[in-house]
């Protein structure tokens, strides 16, 4: 039980941490955020640390679950999930978003 | 002041040609290549669906290899000289004892029960037999020209995949970019570089390991200046190998297990993977334990090689460091630790792998379709048959030889290989089908279309002749069958769902060239 909650920490962490650095990227951010203007400065700076804290925490728990070689593997191949995972995400909300406004919501 | 480009335009341009080349001549070679290798991750799973037979639960402790085994020896050889045998060992995933025997007259497979009842021949070469050596042989084995093949495309593609990161010009902006909505053309390219950009650690690890594992036979010129060409003699010297001819005298073995305590005592713990016994019944014998591998990445099996008569440890050497690092890199790709995760994680990218290579086929055939119009070129057709044969043909194929697997009578001659023609004929048939109909465009729907009626098959038919139908698979705890069962019905769910959307983007495009035409 605790391995698999473990086990689930560890995707959580590396989708939440590729989706804080998905949304430092310009394009995203206007396509979901703010149509008009860019994410400050300060805005990035902070996403961008906290993506590495999410991933620093997901390898930390990782490592501690299955051990250094089977840790790292893991997180590797986990992190790569994550980003599908959120690329999924932000296409769908994209797609979403776009529909609304053809439809003219 | 203007940026410099990190990349410079004439080195893309110089990239692109090899890319191109690389993915359209050889990308269907590859797609085999993938296809099989995502499946071999779960071979011995595939193997428990195609084999009912063997469907048992594992053992709880060990299995006594002079209680169980030996009798199986003495019944399988019938009287004859052995000149050696093999056991492998049953554990959760292979919850069977498979036996080899080398005896006068030729070599006797079976396979047993943990408790040492013999099972009645499994009639198909299953997943371990067929699927996993035509990842990396093809099944051409004669002269290793299919490793040869193999390892040549391997090559290209780790030359697809740096050639594709200097290609691609706004590679950090766009690592999330997927748009699935409007051109057809764009969504492919999005997918195309999103399955290789963000999958890239895996398939560089995946390609690379994948030559190093048969790097003495595609480099074996170090092996040829040291042994004369032998590459018996080097592996014997890499990975704890040993060996002496018969003496000609006999004397009785001497019992096996004490020597399986032996080597568990050296290794520290650990379960046994395999025994293998030389010149049983001479006073020259000898036995090779072998650990299991499944708590470890490395393929690094510790072999203990004990004299066969007194019992004594003859060998038991740690490997070199080169060798060391070569078994560890050959586990990586070989996935045969116990860990359930890694092994779905495996699977997957493998097949991202083959999302990567069919998406990138699909990219330049959706390139040229828009620049040469609707009339296509001879080259265009190929291609076009080429891609659709070896993605939904090839899965056509190996959901096919599936179901031959469970309608088959069990007692059929020559079960094994019908379901070997039956493969390669579906194959063939689809890659027929493809060339005749690749004038508008490979025939993807209907293929799809059929690959989705087939897994649905080969789900109906397992329940019909086994019984152990999904709901039941899980009551009784055959995790494999339901497993596999799940990922046919998921399969069938995802090509029929493609069937339909290719269904709908037809008439789409019918309609848009009717318009332009009127």
């Amino acid at each position: 039980m605790r391995d698999a909650l473990t086990l689930l920490a560890v995707f959580a962490l590396l989708y939440l941490g590729c989706a804080a650095l998905a949304m430092t990227l310009d394009r995203h951010w206007h396509d979901l955020v703010d149509r008009r203007n860019g994410p400050l400065r300060r805005t990035v700076q902070r996403l961008r640390l906290s993506g590495a804290v999410c991933a620093a925490a997901a390898l930390a728990l990782a490592i501690q679950r299955d051990g250094g070689a089977f840790g790292l593997l893991l997180w590797c191949l986990a992190l790569t999930v994550g980003a599908f995972a959120v690329s999924a995400t932000l296409t769908w909300r994209t797609a979403q978003l776009r529909g609304a406004q053809l439809r003219g919501d | 002041m203007k940026k410099k480009p990190f990349i410079k335009p004439a080195l893309r341009l110089a990239m692109l040609w090899p890319h191109t080349w690389a993915g359209v001549t050889l990308g269907g070679l590859l797609m085999v290549i993938f296809f099989m290798g995502s499946l071999s991750v779960f071979a011995p799973e595939i193997d428990r669906w195609m084999m009912p037979s063997t469907r048992l639960e594992a053992p709880d402790g060990p299995v006594s290899l002079d209680q169980a085994v030996r009798p199986l020896v003495d019944r399988l050889s019938a009287g004859r000289t052995v000149q050696g045998w093999f056991v492998r060992l049953p554990e959760e995933r292979n919850p069977v004892l498979t036996l080899r025997l080398r005896a006068e007259g030729g070599a006797v497979n079976g396979v047993a029960t943990a408790e040492g009842a013999m099972l009645p021949p499994v009639g198909t070469l299953g997943a371990s037999s067929f699927f996993y050596p035509l990842h990396y042989s093809l099944h051409l084995r004669m002269g290793f020209i299919g490793i040869w093949i193999v390892s040549f495309a391997t090559v290209a593609m780790l030359v697809g995949l740096i050639s594709g990161v200097i290609i691609h010009a706004r590679i950090f902006k766009d690592v999330f970019t997927f748009r699935s909505w409007g051109q057809t053309r764009r969504s492919v390219l999005d997918l195309h570089n999103l399955t290789g950009v963000l999958a890239l650690p895996f398939h560089l690890m995946i390609s690379f390991t994948g030559v190093v594992i048969i790097a003495p036979i595609v480099l074996p010129s170090g092996v040829n200046a040291l042994y004369g060409g032998g590459i018996e003699g080097f592996y014997n010297d890499a990975i704890g190998g040993f060996d002496r001819p018969r003496a000609g005298v006999v004397a009785p073995l001497a019992p096996l297990d004490p020597m399986v305590a032996e080597a568990r005592r050296l290794w520290g713990g650990g379960k046994v993977g395999y025994v293998q016994v030389l010149h049983p019944g001479d006073a020259a014998a000898y036995v090779r334990v072998s650990r299991s591998t499944e708590d470890r990445i490395s393929l690094n099996n510790e072999p203990v090689v004990f004299d066969g008569v007194t019992g004594a440890v003859l060998k038991h050497a740690p490997l070199g460091p080169v060798v060391a690092a070569q078994r560890f890199l050959s586990g990586l790709h070989i996935v045969a630790f116990h860990h359930w995760s890694l092994r779905w994680l495996y699977f997957l990218l493998g097949l991202s792998g083959c999302a990567l290579i069919g998406s990138g086929l699909l990219c330049w055939l959706e390139k040229r379709r828009a620049a040469h119009g609707v009339r296509a070129g001879v080259g265009w057709r190929v291609v076009a048959a080429m891609s659709c044969a070896t993605t939904v043909g090839l899965l056509l194929a190996t959901l096919a030889m599936m179901a031959a697997n469970r309608a088959l009578p069990a007692d059929a001659p020559s079960r094994a290989m019908t379901e070997v023609a039956v493969f390669f004929g579906v194959w063939i048939a689809s890659a027929i089908h493809a060339g005749a109909r690749s004038a508008g465009g490979a025939p993807w729907r209907s293929q799809t279309g059929a690959a989705a009626g087939l897994a649905v098959a080969c789900v109906a038919l397992n329940g019909l002749t086994t019984g152990d139908h999904p709901f039941q698979a899980l009551a009784d705890g055959k995790m494999a069958v339901f497993g596999v069962d799940s990922v046919l019905l998921l399969t069938a769910a995802l090509a029929s769902a493609a069937a339909f959307r290719l269904g709908r983007s037809a008439k789409g495009r019918v309609g848009v060239e009717e318009a332009k035409h009127a």
